[in-house]
């Protein structure tokens, strides 16, 4: 079925499919060609400007399904809209969003126009509901960072619903890290992994650390601060023999170390340095002398070694209450008929 | 009266104690030996073929409380019990009897699995930064091992009444799993009550995490 769907951009109604967005775009490129004979070369650059605008503005509204999306809540500047039959999963993964957001970000965005996170969604229909027709619906959840002017940074993305506050973040985070700079985004390669538990991270991160066998890593592990910074990609080598490099996820969980030492202000410091080297971008995000991060951070690492090898502490009293327990009922259970 | 049952039970089952001790000896020293290469190029590689032959000892755990527990049970079974209402105990006394002689078999499959873990770990020249865990790791496998052998033997000792029981129990509510997964298709009994029994206070929670010899 087609469903009327209203541009909030141009403020016409069309039948949403591919045909018309082709007959959209056909009657704008049309109607700004005209004029566009009589203009300099600057009113030329400005309209296709604005038309690019439009264009993507009228995109969004497509993908995002505005006919039926509503906001459901605002805050901190950031407003959740969502298709009705998404709206507890939608508002579910908000809360996540801006638990998350505040602790990584503060109050940093993308861009100064705003951003805005459409996410496709879908769920498994139950077995009733699948007699009328596919097993799997859609909705739409748009997360929209004022003031969303046409300058905002835009990103798309699917989640089923389960996922979706962990797709909000991972969306979020990758709008967010261009304005790193280019020094810190050379260093990090990638977007910080916030898709993964903290548990996980360090965790994986510490055995990356325990494991790596060059020279500079061994020397980290010892606790030499210099082979530290070097294996970390922060700093030249002190010698000119000095091997190994830790993966870039090691490089990843010192970042979000930095930024979990300097509070919820830690980005916004980081925007505000301009940092010229990736050094300098950890120094503003915690607010720590490097070798003082670097300190805490290794001390973090070799706490997490585990202690007591695979036993772990209490399991001898788990055990011995269940096997209590199942010998009461193997007493009690075994009348032989 | 212990040493009489005792006697029973290693009679009727030396030879698959015997069996599971070599299998309890061997998996440490098989599970370094493959993966180390001498060499400290490839730990993480090392680590990970060692986390996943952690795999085989609570797998061996499970098989050796099965098979014990089972040759415990089996005359009497056979018998149908007649041996035990002879006896001038009480029922629970002879069930007590019966798990304390299981105890006793199990006790030759923990200590082989602790000398073989010694050794597999004094017979590697480990990079700083490795330890090893031999002690650890066999007092969670005697752990586990217990904890199993106590659920092997609840369900062998228990009568063909409730086993019959717990049968059609376990039936209904995977009835019950597949009417809720199709009206709600978010909710999964089985996957929620897994959870509940391999997550700590969970009976099997013991089981869980990594069973590693060397760590870092």
């Amino acid at each position: 079925m087609s469903r009327p769907i209203v541009s909030d951009t141009i403020g016409i109604a069309r039948p949403r499919s591919g045909r018309s967005n082709l007959l959209l775009l056909s009657l704008l490129t049309t109607a700004a060609a005209g004029p566009a004979a009589a203009q300099d070369a600057s009113a030329w650059r400005d309209s296709v400007t604005r038309l690019t605008a439009e264009v993507r503005a009228i995109r969004d509204s497509l993908v995002s399904h505005d006919s039926t999306v509503v906001e459901l809540e605002r805050s901190n500047g950031v407003v959740l809209s969502a298709t009705p039959q998404t709206r507890d999963a939608a508002v579910r993964g908000f809360r996540y969003f801006a638990e998350q957001r505040a602790r990584w970000f503060g109050p940093a965005l993308p861009s100064p126009g705003g951003f805005r996170l459409v996410v496709q969604t879908s769920a498994r229909r139950d077995i009733l509901a699948r007699f009328g027709g596919a097993e799997l619906w859609n909705g739409s959840v748009v997360l929209t960072g004022l003031p969303d002017t046409v300058d905002a940074a835009r990103a798309q993305r699917a989640a089923t619903e389960k996922d979706l506050g962990n797709q909000l973040v991972t969306g979020f985070s990758e709008l967010m890290f261009p304005s790193l700079g280019e020094p810190t985004m050379q260093w990090l390669s990638d977007p910080p992994p916030l898709h993964m538990t903290d548990r996980d991270r360090r965790s994986t991160a510490m055995y990356m650390v325990m494991t790596s066998t060059g020279k500079a890593e061994r020397g980290c592990v010892d606790g030499n601060l210099d082979f530290c910074a070097y294996a970390l990609g922060l700093r030249a080598a002190p010698s000119s023999d000095l091997t190994g490099a830790y993966p870039l996820l090691v490089r990843a969980d010192l970042f979000l170390t930095a930024l979990e030492i300097g509070g919820p202000g830690g980005w916004s410091r980081i925007l505000a340095a301009h940092p010229a080297r990736a050094e300098e971008a950890l120094l503003a995000a915690s607010g720590l002398p490097a070798d003082s991060l670097l300190t805490r951070w290794r001390d973090g690492m070799m706490a997490l070694r585990p202690n007591h090898g695979p036993l772990e502490s209490g399991a001898a009293f788990l055990v011995a209450g269940w096997v209590g327990a199942l010998l009461l009922g193997a007493l009690g259970a075994s009348r032989w008929r | 009266m212990l040493k009489a049952i005792m006697r029973i039970q290693w009679k009727g089952s030396w030879h698959l104690v015997v069996a599971l001790a070599v299998a309890a000896f061997a998996l440490p020293i098989v599970s370094v030996r493959t993966g180390w290469s001498g060499t400290p190029a490839n730990l993480p590689g090392f680590l990970t073929e060692l986390e996943l032959w952690g795999l085989f000892y609570p797998a061996l755990a499970a098989v050796a409380a099965i098979v014990v527990a089972v040759s415990i049970w089996i005359s009497d079974r056979r018998g149908h019990h007649i041996y035990a209402l002879l006896l001038p105990i009480p029922r629970w006394r002879y069930v007590l009897l019966r798990y304390l002689g299981g105890l006793m078999l199990l006790l030759p499959i923990v200590l082989a699995l602790w000398a073989g873990a010694i050794i597999a770990a004094a017979s590697l020249d480990l990079p700083p930064g490795l330890r090893t865990f031999p002690h650890a790791l066999a007092a969670k496998f005697a752990l586990s091992l217990l904890l199993l052998f106590g659920v092997a033997f609840a369900v062998a000792a228990s009568s063909s009444r409730a086993l019959g029981i717990s049968v059609r129990l376990l039936g209904l509510f995977i009835a019950a799993h597949i009417a809720v997964i199709m009206l709600r298709p978010g909710t999964n009994l089985i996957w929620t009550v897994v959870t509940a029994l391999v997550t700590s206070p969970g009976p099997f929670a013991p089981l869980g995490g990594r069973w590693m010899l060397i760590d870092v």
